[in-house]
């Protein structure tokens, strides 16, 4: 175990990364999508995003319309489109995860940011890899919302036990 | 054992008497989840039920990364053995002065915890500061915290609180728990404030208030009677015993010619207004205590379930210290019913001791105390202090109604106190003792003589 930390600085620069890594996700869904609407979402979901640094609640909310923020592109795009929006998944995740860690420090406690950080990443990662196997193979197999939904839930849970063994392990 | 200040754990065994143990008697012990399982499950769900309404599969892709999420993270659940304790290097400080302690918090499993030492009054944190709060990483307890206050205000403090929030790493779910309060720390005033707050007084109130039977070595005459083997030959009275031809010694009374306890009584909450409620009872008690010292009694501070502390001899400002120090020490022992005491009941009073009771009669002990000492034989008074002014203004008839309630408790207390024979004076509001000890001597000196009176079976002057 490290030594006790005491940074002052740790939840506004963690502020801070949420907003901009928001902030990334919102241009990268205007670009892939090309539309004046898109680009409004993505400003709606900056938004929330600010909203949720203030009140934890709308954490939430903040992963909502961010998936729905995606959802609107998804629908009008092929399977090469949709995955070119894995990273505004693993975006809205790690917004979603550094959302969370702000709002745990509502005291006024010092800590080190660095490992609240990784692990966004890494939830990320995770959230992009998921999000991009789920729509390949259901755009591979072409299965109709129910089985889809059977389908990929069961995938998503083997691809998490996997993953949460293989972390064990190390 | 982490320690993060190993010269701070030394001398930790001898204060662990002091320290407070946690996980007993708390009742605040919540799991709640990380603002992240709902945003997940919200979500994951969400997207599901649009999927299957639209018909669309590939929006399941964007719902399953949130239930992943959930399904890696829920299983983490938060330790299940999480205590701690707060341990302080000093019972007793002055105002500003800077107090070091430590924390010592448990768990089971890794975990990430954050601790927090909450709602110190009349304390200011000094290191760490603002707060005294640690995040810890992920890691294995126990551990070790120091941490050093300042003294800000006087009184008796021990409000703080030790919060503990816990949660696996990668977990969303987390405990929070108090698991431990803060050990009593008594803060006096400094040696300024000290003298603004207990003034000097005029000995004449109470000085030669009474006179006592026992003789011994001293300046002041007592009696003449013949020599006995074993006096000291510089006792002899040489013209006695010229004049009767037999050696004669002269017999005086001893310097201290009396002793005096003062039965203290004090209850306390936070705030400026208990404060003053306290000052008012230390003013009142030195003003008595200083009389009496400089009449070279011996003056005794007695508290419930304690020994006496004597003042010392001279008075001074070691004296005042003393005082205020039994007060807040005493505040803390009504104040807190659980606590353990050394000695249950009364404790051994001399039997020639004047016990002058100084109270605001907010402790249910004070007038059963005082009966007792009195129907015991002691020489009683008691200085009631008014505290009616530090109330809170009413602010509904209710509240009206309440402090007439506690009024009359307080005047029916009085009378019990004069039906059993102990003589009362009341000190009003912030004026001084003075008139009322004045009054308080009169009344003790009109009650002897009416029961030297009933003794003797003439009527009462």
């Amino acid at each position: 175990m490290s030594e006790v930390v005491t940074w002052w600085p740790a939840r506004r620069r963690l502020a801070t990364l949420a907003l901009a890594v928001a902030f990334v996700t919102g241009v990268m869904v205007a670009v892939v999508g090309g539309g004046g609407a898109h680009v409004a979402r993505a400003g709606f979901h900056v938004v929330i995003t600010i909203g949720a640094l203030r009140v934890a609640a709308l954490v939430t909310g903040q992963v909502v319309v961010g998936l729905l923020m995606i959802a609107s592109v998804l629908l009008g795009t092929g399977l090469a489109g949709g995955l070119l929006l894995a990273p505004a998944v693993a975006g809205v995740i790690v917004t979603a995860e550094l959302l969370a860690a702000v709002a745990r420090l509502d005291s006024p406690i010092e800590r080190n940011p660095g490992p609240v950080v990784a692990r966004a990443l890494a939830s990320g990662a995770l959230g992009g890899v998921v999000y991009a196997s789920v729509l390949v193979a259901s755009g591979t197999f072409a299965l109709g919302p129910v089985p889809g939904l059977i389908t990929a839930s069961g995938a998503a849970l083997l691809l998490g036990v996997l993953l949460l063994s293989a972390a064990r392990s190390r | 054992m982490r320690d993060a200040n190993p010269a701070s754990s030394a001398g930790a065994s001898e204060a662990d008497a002091r320290a407070t143990d946690g996980p007993t008697g708390f009742e605040a012990d919540r799991r709640r989840p990380d603002p992240r399982l709902p945003a997940w499950l919200a979500a994951g769900f969400g997207m599901l039920i649009f999927a299957i309404a639209t018909g669309e599969a590939a929006l399941v892709a964007l719902g399953a990364p949130c239930l992943v999420l959930v399904a890696l993270a829920v299983p983490r659940r938060p330790p299940s053995e999480l205590r701690g304790r707060i341990r302080l290097d000093e019972v007793r400080a002055l105002e500003s002065d800077v107090v070091s302690g430590e924390i010592e918090v448990h768990w089971d499993g890794q975990a990430e915890v954050d601790v927090v030492l909450a709602d110190l009054r009349g304390m200011v944190p000094v290191d760490p500061e603002p707060v005294v709060g640690w995040s810890l990483p992920a890691g294995a307890g126990p551990v070790r915290l120091p941490f050093r206050l300042r003294a800000s205000t006087w009184g008796a403090h021990d409000s703080g609180a030790l919060w503990v929030r816990a949660r696996r790493p990668g977990g969303v779910l987390f405990r929070e728990r108090k698991v431990a309060s803060m050990p009593p720390l008594r803060v006096l005033p400094t040696a300024l404030r000290l003298s603004r707050l207990l003034e000097p007084v005029d000995s004449r109130t109470i000085a030669g208030a009474h006179v006592t039977r026992i003789r011994g070595h001293g300046t002041d005459f007592a009696e003449l009677r013949p020599y006995r083997p074993g006096d000291r030959l510089r006792d002899i009275s040489w013209g006695t015993s010229a004049r009767l031809d037999e050696p004669w010694v002269r017999v005086n009374h001893p310097e201290r010619i009396g002793t005096v306890l003062l039965l203290l009584d004090v209850v306390f909450t936070q705030g400026a207004r208990s404060r003053e409620g306290i000052a008012r009872v230390a003013r009142a008690a030195w003003t008595v205590a200083s009389a009496h010292l400089r009449a070279q009694d011996r003056v005794g501070l007695l508290a419930w379930g304690r020994t006496v502390a004597w003042l010392p001899p001279r008075g001074g400002r070691r004296a005042r210290w003393m005082l205020l120090d039994e007060l807040l020490n005493i505040g803390q022992v009504v104040e807190d019913a659980t606590r353990k005491r050394s000695r249950r009941g009364r404790i051994f009073v001399p039997p020639d001791a004047l016990v002058v009771g100084v109270s605001t009669l907010r402790a249910e002990t004070f007038v059963p105390q005082l009966i007792h000492y009195r129907r015991t034989g002691h020489a009683t008074g008691a200085l009631v202090l008014d505290t009616s002014d530090l109330l809170p203004e009413p602010a509904t008839r209710a509240d009206t109604a309440a402090r007439r309630i506690w009024l009359a408790q307080q005047r029916a207390q009085e009378r019990e106190l004069e039906r059993a024979g102990v003589p009362t004076a009341r000190v009003d509001g912030g004026d001084g003792a003075g008139p009322a000890i004045l009054a308080l001597r009169r009344k003790m000196k009109i009650h002897r003589r009416s029961i030297r009176a009933v003794g003797s079976g003439a009527a009462p002057a």
